[in-house]
Parts: C-alpha cells; structure tokens; sequence
C-alpha cells in the first residue's frame, strides 16, 4: 500500500482536522489583515501536541514517525485557516526543537526542550542576513573564541517569530574563509545581554506569525551552547533545512485539500448563461489541473516522509527533499492562483479567504531555499558544474 | 574492497562528480580540496553519501572535521580506519 493511501494516516489526519475545527476554526480575515500573533493560540497548540511529535519521550515528547507529523499538519491546516500560525508551527517544529534534539548536548535539551515542547519558550532560527541566504559563506555574523565562550556580533534579518523569540539558534562564521566548516550553529538566550530583537517586517502572506530582525551586540555564549560543536554549523543547516523541505511543505496541503472543494462547490453552483460554470471546458481544465497538482503533492510529499520514516538519513534523501519542496510550492502557487480565477472578483477582495491562501502560497518559493536555489541543487546532484 | 581500490574509487568519484573547473581535472591525492573550493557546501554532502551508499561506512558527525575531507589521501585513510 502507498503511503498516501494508507488508512492510518487518514486516521491522524482526521484526527487532527477535528482538534483544528474545535480549537482553530473560525474567520480570520481580521487577524490576517492585523498581523496578529496569539500566544495563547500557540498554547493551546502545544496542549493538544502538535510541538511534540518527533521529540524525545525523555524531554515530553512521542517520537511519532515523520508520516504522523506530515498527516497532522496535513488536517490540522485543513481546517485551519491561519496559513501563518501552521507554518508557525512546523518552523518551530523542524527548525528548532528538531534541531536541538539532534544536535544539542543533553543538557541544552533537557533545558529548552520541555520548554518549547509545552509552549511556554519560543525559538527563531538566525541564519538570514540582509546579504546572505542562499550563499552561507557569505555571512557577516561572526562569534569570536574568548576563553570558555564566543562573542557573538552581526545581524540576521527576515526571521520567523523574531520579534517575540525567547531563544534563537544562530549560525555564525567562526573562520574567516568559505571552507565548508567555517560555520557554527549557537543555541543563544534572547535575553542575554547584548541581544535584542530588531526592527519588525510587513509582510503580504502568511501573516499571523511576525518576521523580523535578531541583533547580536557583542553577546557572550557560553561553548557550551554550540549546537553540535565547533564548524559543524553547514551539517546542521543542511539538516534542518531538509527536514524544513520535507515536513513544512506539507503545510501546503490543507489549503489544497479545502481549496479544491470549495472551487468544486464554486463552479457547480454559480452558474452563467443559464449553466454552471464548471460546464465550460477552460473552468473544467482548471480543476482537472488543481485536482493533479493537489493529489500530486500529495504523494511527493508522503513518499518522502515514508522513506524518512523507514530511516533513510536526511543526506540520502536531500536531493528528494529538494524536489519535493520545489514541486510542491509550484504547484501550489498556480493552484491558488487558479482558485482565485475561479472565484473572480471575489478572490479578489482582501476580506476573501482565498486571496489570502494565495497570498501565503507566494512565501513557498522562497522559505528554506527559493525555487532557483533548489533548481541549482537538484541539478548540481546531477555532477553539473554549477 | 582492498586499500588501493577505495582510494581509486574515492578519486574517480571526486573527479567525476565534483570537480567542476578544469583546472582540477589533474588533481593529485595530496592537493587541498577544501582550500581550492573542490569540496563546497553540497560537495560534501554528496561526498558523504556516496562513501556511506559504496564503502559500507557511516560518517558520524564527529568524524565532520577538515583534517579528514582536506585531500584524497586524507579521506582514503578516514574511510580505511573506518573499515578496519
């Protein structure tokens, strides 16, 4: 059997899809137009245990294989409408607990962990600079040895959660050249001296979790606060940032999931020159096409998980998570933009839940490597001299 | 897999799917190919995934130093004291 076919995963999804219609539903335009972070919203999350899957039992949480989490995320943002709080939520998720139970010392974990796992600390991951994404290298943070610590300065820019981030994970360039172990991953206190969190950005999607600046001004880490140790900051980025592939852009299916019923329903019921407008074959094509794109992404992304499951490294799988982030944001992306046609003028108001679905899907070319980015992996996974 | 095999295999792969400038092309197993930009960000994840899929070994993140990916001669004896 599939794995996007398997009733054990409808099951979660099913489960979670009610957990999100009894905690999360409701319209949200309002938030959406005020850019409205809810903490106690995040609470309730962690209470009914989307910030535990994967984690370890010792630290809270249930080690549900990546299927499970990809199949929660998949009904929770269903039902969900908040498209910025789901993609919250996974951030948090793979970015940082992951990331720490990966590669932290068991003392850091059995700190922050809990934490986070509860909902009561919240992590923003720095990597992000005003000149530096896709080139790591080119990073101006650095963290300079001083005794048993590092000093920490620069600034990292466009990062989820932020402005109200109580710890941030921070890479850093601890050698000044472009070697492959020139960067350091810091597990860094927002309230240590030194640390602030920035200027805070607009944004027109996925606007409910806030972005922003976190400025390091000469902040003293103590070393035992390296993720990993000294130069493994590329292992951890590559790591975390195809678990961000493979398990975040399952935050692309729920939207897909409810948007292709709500177009179903829309073309035939709305009818024009006496017919439904599902008859005529240009609006037809269009659902044909998000019917393909939704069921595609889908199995993409399922297919992954599974081999992620069965316990194949994230190395092995980086080239297939690169693709499935890829595939799945561009087709996401035309799929909203197909709603939206359908819908008309609308989708076109900015009181309409699916320009806001489309204005979120715009994001997903961009987060955790853009679409160019990851045209250039897959193809350099082929030996082209890129 | 005998000594000179894994080396000429590690070599083959290297020239194969990771030197893009062909400057490189004459590379020997001593020549620095962190300092000349051979083994970059995704060279060495592919570098990685290929030792573990062919040479039966598992890299561990400990073992993710450059004194063990500065040369041929130096991945060679990483992945022979692994096999020993």
């Amino acid at each position: 059997m599939q794995p996007w076919e398997d009733p054990e995963i409808d099951k979660i999804k099913e489960e979670y899809y009610q957990l999100a219609i009894d905690h999360f539903s409701g319209n949200f335009a309002e938030r959406d137009k005020t850019g409205d972070f809810s903490l106690e919203r995040w609470k309730k999350a962690a209470e009914i245990g989307l910030l535990k899957m994967m984690m370890p039992t010792d630290f809270g949480g249930n080690e549900v294989p990546v299927t499970h989490v990809v199949a929660a995320i998949e009904g929770f943002g269903e039902a969900c409408r908040d498209g910025g709080f789901v993609y919250a939520l996974g951030n948090q998720l793979c970015g940082i607990q992951l990331t720490i139970s990966q590669f932290a010392s068991r003392e850091m974990q059995e700190t922050f962990l809990p934490e986070m796992i509860s909902g009561n600390r919240l992590g923003a991951y720095g990597f992000t600079e005003e000149t530096s994404g896709s080139d790591a290298y080119s990073m101006e943070t650095t963290a300079t040895e001083e005794g048993d610590s590092y000093r920490i300065n620069g600034k990292k820019c466009y990062i989820t959660n932020a402005p109200y981030a109580d710890l941030a994970i921070v890479f850093a360039k601890t050698s000044p050249d472009r070697s492959p172990f020139s960067l350091t991953a810091f597990l860094v206190d927002m309230n240590t001296e030194g640390a602030s969190h920035g200027r805070e950005f607009e944004k027109i999607g996925l606007r409910t979790v806030r972005m922003g600046e976190l400025v390091f001004d000469n902040v003293l880490v103590p070393k035992s606060n390296i993720i990993g140790r000294k130069g493994l900051g590329l292992r951890v980025l590559t790591e975390s940032t195809g678990w961000e592939r493979a398990v975040l852009i399952s935050s692309a299916l729920g939207p897909m999931n409810r948007g292709l019923k709500e177009c179903i329903e829309r073309v035939k019921t709305r009818n024009q020159f006496d017919k439904p407008i599902g008859s005529y074959q240009q609006i037809s094509s269009k659902i044909a096409n998000m019917v393909m794109r939704q069921r595609l992404s889908r199995q993409v992304i399922y297919d992954l998980a599974s081999k992620l499951a069965s316990g194949k490294s994230m190395h092995a799988c980086a080239q297939d998570a690169a693709i499935a982030k890829l595939f799945v944001s561009d087709n996401f992306i035309q799929f909203e933009m197909d709603a939206m046609q359908i819908f008309g003028v609308r989708g076109y108001l900015l009181e309409s839940f699916i320009n806001q679905d489309l204005r979120d899907s715009l994001s997903f070319n961009i987060w955790s490597g853009t679409s160019e980015t990851l045209r250039n992996t897959i193809a350099k996974f082929e030996g082209l001299p890129i | 897999m005998e000594n000179m095999e894994i080396k000429e295999s590690i070599r083959n792969y290297i020239k194969t799917e990771l030197v893009n400038n062909k400057d490189h092309q004459a590379l020997s197993d001593s020549d620095q190919l962190i300092e000349s930009g051979v083994i970059d960000s995704l060279g060495i994840m592919k570098l990685i995934g290929f030792l573990e899929d062919n040479m039966s070994v598992q890299i561990d993140d400990m073992e993710l130093v450059p004194e063990n990916f500065s040369s041929i001669d130096a991945i060679t004896s990483l992945v022979e004291k692994k096999i020993a």
